[in-house]
């Protein structure tokens, strides 16, 4: 009703005094908040003993709402949230043991739907021309039932899956293809599948065992972290590792054009790429990389000390760590990037694993 | 086997060749029970006999026995699923459950699920507050639960049979028939219970779902009397059971567990004047598989094989004074999908006395040692004192260190087992004062606790490992009373009881998860001639869910209430007829987070004695 009103009064306005409602349009849309979380930090928690939450920090650090999905909506999401994927308006919240995401108001979190049907075990999204793309791990038992489900975001269906390896983790939407690595579920893997949306043909690559985070950076390169295996024999011994590594891709010809592996038995944790700075996270301590490094860092650049650092991320000039537990409340920690102290801690979900921007 | 472990086997062989013969006469309970060190020294401590008529009346699930009965505490993932319990403020591994004096806590977790013991087929449950771990061993620290079989001798043939059903389509029908003579007695008993479990939430709407479940369970039990001074005893039960794991969410992955049991025990009494000999062997098995999707195939699984061998040697110097020692191995072989196949042996030696120094003055002692490669074994002792000041009243006095011995899982966990884990210790103390009239059965009893070297499950880079940790201070009372009043036929009693408990982790001062400061229960009973009426009451304080006791997980208190009328038919082959209405008050609670119990429920019941 107020916008046909509204345009009414426009064409009238038109009519008469030759004026333009656009920019008049723009002036409400800034001045009228979308919702209660259009600018912060989110933080979302995989549960365990209770129900996954997703956790809102407002941009100015002065306070921190827990289970923002609960209190809007007055339901519990389920166990274990694994992601969430911000898309224009609309964010998605993934839960893989509910085999369930729940399509939210990105400024409100006011539910729009649910995704319960043609998933099973989902674990992240993303979007690639206005569609869903989610991998799902189906039984983590079985190695052959893996898929990405393409979601179509209008009606909430799945429209289709497209199979691919055992264990598809990450997914990232870039160039018209989206790329997947497969940390192997319950198993390990050492793959990146490359779909081509138009046709959903998949092709491989193969990068070292257990890849995991994956970006864009500002050179173009599709940049993987493996965090490499842990080896045992039959009757259970440990007899060894496999390296864990960064692999650089080059999406022109999708093959593997740099792996910079790590020293065999270390395990790298976590990785972020933020402007052309990389971030990874090595046994407690945080290193860096530039777009042009050929070689790993051999100092950090912080050390987190002792936390179970289980999520990273970097915005402006913060570094965000969270220091997980899965016995009580979780601290997400930010760090001033110039100053590399401590700037502010929240207290954030049980299990809390990953960071999102709202900007 | 090194010097020390000689030197104490040919201490037991010497006791065992010394048999004085002379005649004595044998108490019943060392005939009848197997579980003697029970029966023997629990005179400082409390404890609580559930007898075959209160089981009858009862659900068929240990944890709805216990829950109403004593003051223990129990969260439940939902009706009939993974039930645990806090014993006075401790970890579900820190109550040790015996069968016929046999520890059967499992091996890979080191705790028994309460909802996996259906309580048909045995003759007693016995519950002993505090802790025991000299007599009954690893996770005798908040308490014990005995599982208690009889044989009986000269008592010809009975029977009996229930049958149960009730809402959510739950049958529980069980058999029990025994047999005996002046020296054969046998007894049989065979249960089953089944439920859809598909109650509807009170508080939302919703339903309970993949929340069925089954289990039977069996019992056969037999005695033969030798002679005057030797008997054979064969207890055997078997246990298989099958849940489905209720969801939380509606488009859950849904699971499934399955569990078999098997326990066999062979005993040989020696009854030899002043002398007791019981030579028992008994080899207990567990099995489980847990399907992580119902649709497939797949699953995780564990198994554990135990055999065990004891010896255990009573002399009774006087009719004051009594010696006891105990030499046992345990040798367990367990393996699963992610624990290698691995062995454990475990020796120990205890020595135990009773003595009553004066006419109203008793002092119990006991000490143990256990020799394996596996952990650092600590001395364990026990001493308590009961005086009896007045006909009435008795003071008891005890304190003991116990311990809770690393599982399977925490040592051998593929990738995360610490080897080097030590047991977990207590060292406790209590002091208890009962009055006892015809009327009136009271007892106050306050304890404290301290548990060092707790076994904690932390993430060590990116794999999870479990480190002696914790330390926790448990303390608090437990109060009981009794009280009933008889007018002609008419007969009203009330039994009550409630527990105050704080269970303080050390290093953060913060309330353990999952156990109320306050719990406390009920129930009146009014009986006249063959009919009877009963009204239950539990209170379950709130509790927090979370380690940092996060006011935003705070799982709140509740009430519940039920009713239930029994009808008595006839004389000396019984028939009994009732009716129970579970949560009258149509009551939405929680045991544990997002795992609602059902609302208002009912069942019936045919109990039939010959």
């Amino acid at each position: 009703m107020r916008d046909l009103f509204k345009s009414m009064i426009c064409a009238a306005s038109v009519a008469l005094l030759f004026v333009s409602c656009n920019s008049d349009d723009d002036d409400t849309k800034t001045t009228e908040p979308l919702g209660d979380y259009e600018t912060g930090i989110f933080v979302t928690s995989e549960g365990g003993s209770v129900s996954g939450t997703v956790d809102f920090i407002s941009e100015d650090f002065s306070s921190v709402e827990n289970g923002v999905y609960q209190n809007v909506n007055g339901e519990n999401l389920g166990t274990y949230l694994e992601s969430a994927y911000f898309d224009d308006e609309t964010a998605y919240v993934v839960v893989d043991n509910a085999s369930t995401i729940y399509a939210v108001n990105k400024y409100t979190f006011e539910k729009i739907g649910t995704i319960t049907t043609g998933l099973s075990m989902p674990r992240f999204m993303t979007v690639s021309d206005g569609k869903g793309y989610v991998t799902n791990w189906g039984d983590p038992y079985d190695s052959t039932d893996d898929f990405v489900a393409v979601v179509n975001l209008e009606s909430l269906a799945v429209e289709s899956t497209i199979a691919v390896g055992e264990g598809p983790e990450r997914i990232l939407s870039y160039d018209g293809k989206v790329y997947v690595t497969h940390k192997g579920g319950y198993n390990t893997n050492n793959i990146v599948s490359v779909i081509e949306t138009s046709s959903e043909t998949v092709s491989t690559i193969e990068v070292e065992d257990k890849p995991d985070e994956i970006f864009v950076n500002d050179a173009g390169d599709i940049v993987v972290l493996s965090h490499g295996a842990t080896l045992y024999d039959a009757s259970w011994n440990y007899i060894g590792d496999t390296v864990g590594a960064i692999s650089k891709i080059d999406p022109s010809n999708n093959t593997l054009e740099l792996s910079l592996e790590f020293v065999e038995g270390s395990h790298p944790g976590l990785m972020y790429y933020y402007k052309g700075v990389l971030y990874y996270e090595l046994s407690g301590t945080v290193y860096t990389m530039s777009d042009s490094d050929t070689a790993l860092p051999t100092t950090g650049i912080l050390d987190l000390g002792g936390i179970y650092a289980y999520g990273m991320a970097v915005d402006d000039n913060n570094l965000y760590v969270i220091n997980a537990s899965f016995s009580e409340m979780s601290d997400l920690i930010v760090y001033d990037l110039n100053s590399l102290t401590e700037a502010y801690t929240f207290d954030v979900g049980l299990g809390a694993s990953k960071i999102y921007f709202a900007n | 086997m090194n010097m020390k472990q000689s030197y104490l086997i040919s201490l037991f062989v010497f006791f065992a060749v010394h048999v004085v013969h002379a005649q004595e006469p044998i108490p019943l309970e060392e005939v009848e029970v197997s579980d003697s060190q029970l029966k023997r020294f629990s005179n400082t401590q409390q404890t609580t006999v559930l007898t075959d008529s209160v089981l009858a009346k009862n659900e068929p699930s240990l944890t709805s026995l216990l829950n109403y009965s004593t003051n223990i505490y129990f969260k439940e993932n939902g009706l009939g699923m993974v039930s645990s319990p806090s014993f006075r403020g401790t970890t579900s591994q820190q109550t040790a459950v015996l069968w016929n004096g046999i520890n059967i806590n499992s091996q890979l977790n080191g705790q028994t699920d309460f909802n996996t013991i259906s309580i048909r087929t045995f003759d007693e449950v016995e519950v002993r507050s505090g802790g025991g771990s000299v007599l009954f061993g690893s996770g005798a620290i908040g308490g014990s639960i005995h599982l208690n079989d009889y044989l009986r001798f000269n008592k010809g043939f009975n029977t009996s049979a229930l049958l149960r059903y009730g809402s959510f389509n739950t049958l529980d029908s069980s058999v029990k028939s025994g047999i005996s003579g002046e020296k054969w007695s046998a007894n049989l008993a065979i249960g089953r219970t089944s439920s859809d479990n598909d109650y509807d939430y009170v508080a939302v709407d919703a339903k309970n779902t993949n929340g069925q479940f089954y289990n039977n369970s069996f019992s056969f039990n037999t005695g033969y009397k030798i002679n005057d001074k030797n008997l054979l005893k064969w207890y055997s039960y078997l246990y298989d059971g099958e849940r489905h794991f209720s969801t939380i969410t509606t488009n859950e992955t849904k699971t499934k567990y399955r569990d078999f049991n098997t326990r066999n025990l062979v005993e040989w009494d020696g009854f030899y004047g002043k002398w007791l000999s019981k030579t028992k062997l008994a080899y207990i098995t567990e099995h489980y598989k847990y399907y992580a999707n119902i649709d497939s195939d797949n699953y995780t699984e564990g198994e554990a094989k135990t055999f065990i061998g004891k010896y255990d040697i009573a002399y009774n110097v006087s009719p004051k004074l009594l010696l006891n020692a105990v030499a046992d191995v345990t040798h367990t072989n367990g393996e699963g999908s992610s624990i290698p196949e691995s062995e454990r042996t475990i020796t120990s030696f205890n020595i135990m006395a009773k003595h009553t120094i004066l006419e109203k003055l008793l002092y119990e002692a006991t000490l143990r040692k256990e020799i394996t490669a596996n952990y650092d074994s600590p001395f364990l002792y026990s001493l308590g004192i009961n005086y009896q000041l007045t006909k009435q009243y008795e003071i008891r006095f005890n304190t003991s260190k116990n311990f809770r011995i690393p599982t399977y899982n925490d040592l051998y966990w593929v990738g995360s087992g610490n080897p080097n884990l030590l047991p977990e210790t207590s060292v406790q103390y209590e002091v208890g004062n009962s009055y006892s009239s015809k009327h009136i059965n009271a007892s106050v009893t306050a304890f404290y606790n301290n548990i060092e070297d707790m076994i904690q499950w932390l993430p060590s880079g990116s794999v999870w490992t479990p480190v002696n940790t914790q330390h926790v201070n448990t303390y608090g009372a437990e109060t009981q009373l009794k009280t009933s009043l008889n007018i002609k036929s008419h007969e009203v009693v009330f039994i009550g009881n409630y527990a105050y408990t704080v269970s303080k982790n050390q290093e953060t001062d913060k309330q353990l998860v999952y156990v109320p400061y306050h719990k406390g229960g009920g129930a009146l009973s009014y009986g006249f001639k063959n009919i009877s009426v009963q009204y239950q009451l539990l209170y379950v304080g709130e509790v927090f869910i979370l380690a940092d006791n996060s006011p935003n997980y705070v799982l709140d208190d509740y009430l519940i209430s039920n009713l239930s009328s029994e009808y008595v038919l006839g004389e000396k082959q019984k028939l009994t007829i009732g009716v129970k209405v579970n949560n009258i008050w149509n009551k939405a609670y929680q045991t544990v987070a997002n795992r609602y119990m059902p609302g208002l429920n009912f069942n019936f019941y045919l109990h039939f004695k010959l």
